[in-house]
């Protein structure tokens, strides 16, 4: 679906426990990093720095005895994982996820006889992160599966090789690594700019440009992938058998795949299970992901999202 | 969607069509206009146009979207035959219907949403009620689908 769309179907996991039916508002999420006053008094205006990354989210559930409330009213001292499944619910939808520490639980009798609870998590250790589904929703499998596959190129084909001196734009949401070989290459312009000359590995960021002076007959190939790492969440709601391993793999063509490093749950042995998993920040992630079980299990219903980076340094 | 033309009206109208025809319980009929005559058989289903205006809450600078209320009627039996099992039934058709618009609530991608809980102000209804065609009181069930539909007009000075 492209266009603006509305909330209705949404999901909100917390701690591993499905609680969408009981949670009537999500009243605030909220994130990002602070902002540090560094102005002297040299200066006119404000001159700021970023400080620390937070995140919050805060939540009116119903009081339900036989699913909300015995997870909620525990009040667990330990993080929780609180998950936003942003509709639609299908692979390449966003979802925001905080490793939080649950503040509160707090009742209100209202005089329209409602029974409403405020419950707010506060981040801890890392900041909300928005991340992409790579389940649809919540998936059920019942075996060993590999999900179906999320192109985060967004459908980009790599382009004939253009006219001497003639652009061509990224057009996809990914960096593209292009590797020129044949003919005589002169200088390459990457967005006007010139980034050097002859064959050769040349990087073009989503929206910018490349072209090539040239004689004879050169060709490029293009490889779509990010070199800055990624985060991965994962919630377990179900499950039935022995263990559930969800590994998120990436793939550069969308059929052969590896196991991204770092990015290979624990394997579950019950339900609830959650887990926050980060590889370097300068880890390559490919094109194509996919989130994929294996173990001996007859049932797991599970949620995961990944937080591809796109820019050098990130850390959340 | 972009400008709501006549292929996205159709698109549309086709939609909205296709869910109570799905469920199966309207198997003698479900038309999209309002009729003049009595229903041939029962039960049955009619929808209609109703209001279409722009909802501020979903519009933005530069674009207006819009709600339009489908207009439906549930023709029950007639009122001669109204039994306890009438009222059972309605009931169920009601709910049947009204469920399969929210199961299929962004009708396929052709709307944002059929409000099914008041985000432009009017939300998805049925109201049981009577109304006489050829002399005849049938017993029936006004319906209300308001569905909000996403950038309809660009706006340009």
């Amino acid at each position: 679906m492209t266009g603006k769309q509305s909330g209705l179907s949404a999901r909100f996991i917390v701690g591993g426990y499905d609680l969408s039916g009981d949670i009537s508002a999500l009243d605030s999420i909220s994130g990002g990093v602070a902002l540090l006053d560094v102005t002297d008094i040299t200066q006119s205006a404000h001159s700021r720095i970023t400080g620390q990354r937070d995140g919050s989210m805060g939540f009116s559930v119903y009081m339900d005895t036989s699913n909300a409330h015995p997870v909620l009213s525990a009040l667990p001292s330990s993080d929780t994982l609180m998950t936003f499944l942003v509709p639609p619910l299908a692979i390449g939808s966003v979802s925001a996820n905080l490793n939080a520490k649950q503040v509160g639980y707090d009742p209100t009798r209202n005089a329209d006889g409602s029974l409403m609870m405020k419950v707010q998590g506060q981040g801890n250790e890392y900041g909300l992160e928005w991340c992409e589904q790579i389940t649809p929703g919540l998936r059920s499998d019942t075996g060993a599966t590999n999900g179906a596959t999320q192109d985060d190129g967004g459908g980009f084909a790599t382009p004939s090789f253009p006219a001497t001196t003639v652009p061509v734009t990224n057009t996809s949401p990914l960096p593209a690594t292009v590797v020129i070989s044949g003919g005589t290459v002169g200088t390459v312009t990457i967005n006007g700019a010139s980034a050097g000359s002859g064959d050769g590995t040349y990087t073009v960021p989503p929206g910018q440009t490349i072209a090539v002076t040239y004689t004879g007959s050169p060709s490029w190939t293009w490889t779509l992938q990010t070199a800055y790492g990624a985060q991965a969440y994962l919630s377990v709601t179900a499950f039935t058998g022995t263990s559930v391993t969800v590994a998120v793999q990436d793939s550069a063509d969308g059929s052969t795949w590896a196991a991204v490093t770092g990015l290979t749950f624990t394997a579950a042995t019950a339900a609830p299970y959650t887990q926050r998993l980060a590889t370097a920040n300068n880890a390559t992630l490919r094109r194509y992901v996919r989130a994929v079980t294996t173990g001996t299990f007859s049932a797991a219903t599970f949620t995961a999202g990944i937080n591809r980076n796109m820019a050098q340094g990130a850390a959340f | 969607m972009g400008n709501f033309d006549a292929a996205a009206v159709k698109a549309l109208m086709a939609a909205v069509k296709t869910i109570p025809e799905k469920t199966g319980v309207f198997r003698s009929s479900v038309v999209f206009h309002e009729p003049v005559t009595a229903p041939a058989a029962v039960p049955s289903l009619a929808l209609w146009l109703g209001p279409l205006e722009s909802v501020p809450e979903v519009s933005g600078l530069s674009e207006v979207s819009g709600r339009i209320i489908v207009q439906g009627r549930i023709y029950a039996t007639p009122a001669a035959k109204v039994s306890d099992k009438t009222e059972e039934q309605l009931m169920t058709w009601q709910s049947t219907l009204l469920g399969a618009f929210a199961g299929a609530f962004t009708l396929g991608g052709e709307a944002m949403a059929i409000d099914l809980l008041g985000l432009s102000g009017s939300k998805i209804s049925a109201v049981p009620g009577y109304v006489t065609y050829d002399g005849a009181v049938y017993r029936v069930s006004e319906v209300s689908v308001p569905i909000i539909l996403d950038s309809l007009w660009s706006e340009s000075p």
